[in-house]
């Protein structure tokens, strides 16, 4: 028995895939984009939300058009650009699933524990920063005349990937990379007093640093309330400079002041502490070991960063490819647009 | 005036000299193209004197003040068209549009100040001359295919018509316009994908849609869109001109007007 062969342009799934693929749709859909990217710089919600559906709609277009377009056929660098387009949308959806972002602010010789004060990831984030530790060692920053803030250098400790104990230097544009996450030191930095608390009830005592507002940012408004670890009562502390550490005219160096003061006020009382002096409270002994500085660190992890980089320099380099075919093969001076569509 | 400033002056002086001549010519239907060419020519290498010694005495190239930036960009965007005509001496009676086109970012510098900046740390990186130079390539692949389009759409007037009667027809315009909006989106791509790895190592993130990211996306979009739209719609030169045009206000505005007039970390010099 003979059987007819059905044209594959009747086939019902072909049809359905031309009108996906319509490239009068991509038209509109680009222009849907263009409206959700505005209505994201306008904070209309979150990003990835608002891009999701025009991106997917895009997607499901090119797929259509992916086969059934005959130039995709014909011009295979064309086509390998819009597959590198299409990795990147999967890739940033990949990513915006798995990535994390956050903070934290460490002292002078504090460890980092895998613990973040500020943090916020994708759904399928798999956390390993709790394994990840490394140590601030101490930095500098220097300032250029007219309070600007020119290079920043941190030391850190670090255990690598073989176990190797190791120091770096980074700021800036260098972060820390550990196990996949980023450390980048910020402009959030600042001074934080180094204490020991010996509780009035006994037990050991504690020690540690606080941190006052960002500086030179917040450079007027240098204190902080916070409660000693067991006690009831908070204690406000003021850090009073007396030397110039800041020159608005000349270039200068980030450090704490040697000349300088807390004041703390709990309830009615006031104390004046200078580094090495202790005052019993009504509920512990505080001892003022010293002035530090703190610095706060943003964290960034996002495995899709390598891959999203091949797929952009894929996209950027397979259109020049398609671009530097067609015109070789085509003369401008005898270009023919064909019919016009439009008056 | 130290001798920077009058290099600069020197150049906008010769500048304005090719342009009138150019505006001239064609108005006159006598392209005195030679000297329009060595003018320009002229004018870059003056130009170019005063930004080299600025980038000299300063140490940092012409990144950071809104002087520098539109200094700059006079500069590169005059070198690529001139290099353009160099290679395609069909395009040199566009010099009657491009150049007073420019006549906008010239006054415009004039009347900022040249004092210095600061240079933020973050700028100390090769990224730096990766992303911006991809920037400019794509700003003045676009702005030929303005002045193109400027013809094409010029010669939809009777005047018009009869000052451009010499130059190829308006499809073959359309045409060459269209392949240099083409280098634009190579290259806005490089650049987009250059900031994005710079924005990673500088500020943490590769892309967090700030005003500038977003409105250079748009252009990116746009651009694509009106590639897109001429092989779909097959549009007449002059439909075709007009989206080319609105492409480069676009990417106009995105340089210059958002990281001047946002407080995103985007912004110039933070
Ligand atoms: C926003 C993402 C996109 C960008 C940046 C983009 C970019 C481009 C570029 C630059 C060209 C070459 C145009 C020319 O010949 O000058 C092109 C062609 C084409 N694109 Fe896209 N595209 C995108 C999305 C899509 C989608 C979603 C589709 C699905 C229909 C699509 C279908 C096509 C087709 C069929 C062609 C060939 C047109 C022809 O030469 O006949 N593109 N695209």
């Amino acid at each position: 028995m003979r059987t007819a062969r059905i044209p594959l342009e009747t086939k019902p799934w072909r049809g359905a895939a031309a009108q996906l693929g319509s490239p009068r749709l991509t038209l509109a859909l680009m222009a849907l984009l263009a409206v959700c990217v505005i209505a994201v710089s306008r904070d209309f919600g979150p990003p990835a939300w608002i891009l999701a559906t025009p991106l997917a709609l895009l997607a499901v277009n090119l797929a259509g058009a992916l086969s059934t377009q005959p130039a995709f056929r014909t011009h295979s660098a064309l086509l390998l650009f819009h597959l590198a387009l299409l990795a990147v949308v999967a890739l940033a959806a990949a990513g915006r699933l798995t990535y994390l972002k956050g903070a934290v602010e460490l002292s002078e010789g504090e460890e980092f524990g895998g613990v973040l004060t500020q943090r916020e990831s994708g759904p399928l984030h798999g956390d390993v920063i709790e394994r990840v530790a490394f140590t601030n060692l101490g930095f500098t920053v220097y300032y250029e005349p007219g309070m600007k803030r020119a290079q920043t250098r941190n030391r850190v400790a670090f255990v690598d990937s073989s176990g190797a104990h190791r120091e770096a230097v980074i700021g800036d544009d260098t972060p820390l990379k550990l196990s996949g996450y980023r450390f980048y030191t910020t402009p959030n930095k600042g001074f934080a007093p180094d204490f020991v608390w010996a509780p009035a009830l006994g037990g050991p005592p504690v020690r540690g640093t606080i941190h006052l507002p960002s500086f030179p940012a917040q450079l007027t408004r240098q204190e902080i309330e916070w409660t000693p670890p067991g006690a009831a009562q908070a204690l406000l502390t003021r850090l009073e400079i007396e030397e110039r550490i800041v020159d608005l005219e000349k270039s200068w160096l980030l450090r704490p002041p040697r000349e300088h003061a807390l004041i703390i006020a709990a309830g009615r009382e006031h104390v004046v502490l200078r580094p090495g002096e202790s005052h019993r409270f009504s509920e512990g002994t505080l001892h003022y070991a010293g002035l530090r500085l703190w610095m706060g660190y943003s964290v960034f992890c996002d495995w899709t960063l390598p891959w999203l980089l091949a797929a952009c320099a894929l996209a950027a380099g397979a259109l020049g490819w398609h671009y530097v075919v067609r015109f070789r093969r085509e003369p401008w001076q005898s270009a023919d647009p064909g019919p016009l569509a439009c008056p | 005036m130290n001798l920077e400033l009058m290099a600069l002056w020197g150049a906008i002086g010769v500048y304005a000299l090719a342009g009138s001549l150019a505006i001239g010519g064609v108005v006159l239907r006598r392209l005195p193209q030679r000297w329009v060419f060595s003018l320009i020519v002229l004018g870059l290498t003056l130009h170019g004197v005063s930004i080299g010694l600025r980038w000299e005495r300063l140490g940092h190239g012409p990144f950071i003040t809104m002087y520098e930036i539109l200094s700059s960009n006079v500069w590169s965007l005059l070198a690529i068209f001139a290099l353009a005509c160099w290679r395609l001496p069909a395009l040199r009676p566009a010099a009657a549009i491009v150049v007073p086109l420019l006549f906008v970012m010239m006054v415009w510098l004039v009347l900022q100040s040249p004092r210095a900046g600061h240079l933020p740390p973050t700028y100390n990186t090769a990224w730096l001359y990766i992303h911006v130079g991809f920037g400019k390539v794509f700003l003045g692949a676009v702005l030929i295919a303005v002045g193109l389009s400027g013809i094409v759409l010029a010669r939809l007037t009777r005047h018009g018509a009869a000052w451009f009667a010499t130059l190829p027809a308006d499809r073959q315009l359309d045409e060459l316009a269209y392949r240099f909006l083409a280098l634009g989106l190579i290259f806005e791509t490089a650049m987009l994908l250059t900031g994005a790895i710079w924005a990673q190592d500088a500020w943490g993130r590769y892309w967090a849609w700030d005003p500038l990211e977003t409105w250079a996306f748009l252009t990116w979009l746009l651009l694509a869109f009106a590639l897109h739209a001429r092989s779909t719609l097959r549009p007449a030169p002059p439909v075709g001109a007009v989206l080319a045009i609105g492409v480069f206000v676009l990417a106009f505005l995105t340089f210059f007007g958002v990281p001047f007039v946002t407080t995103a970390p985007h912004q110039g010099a933070i």
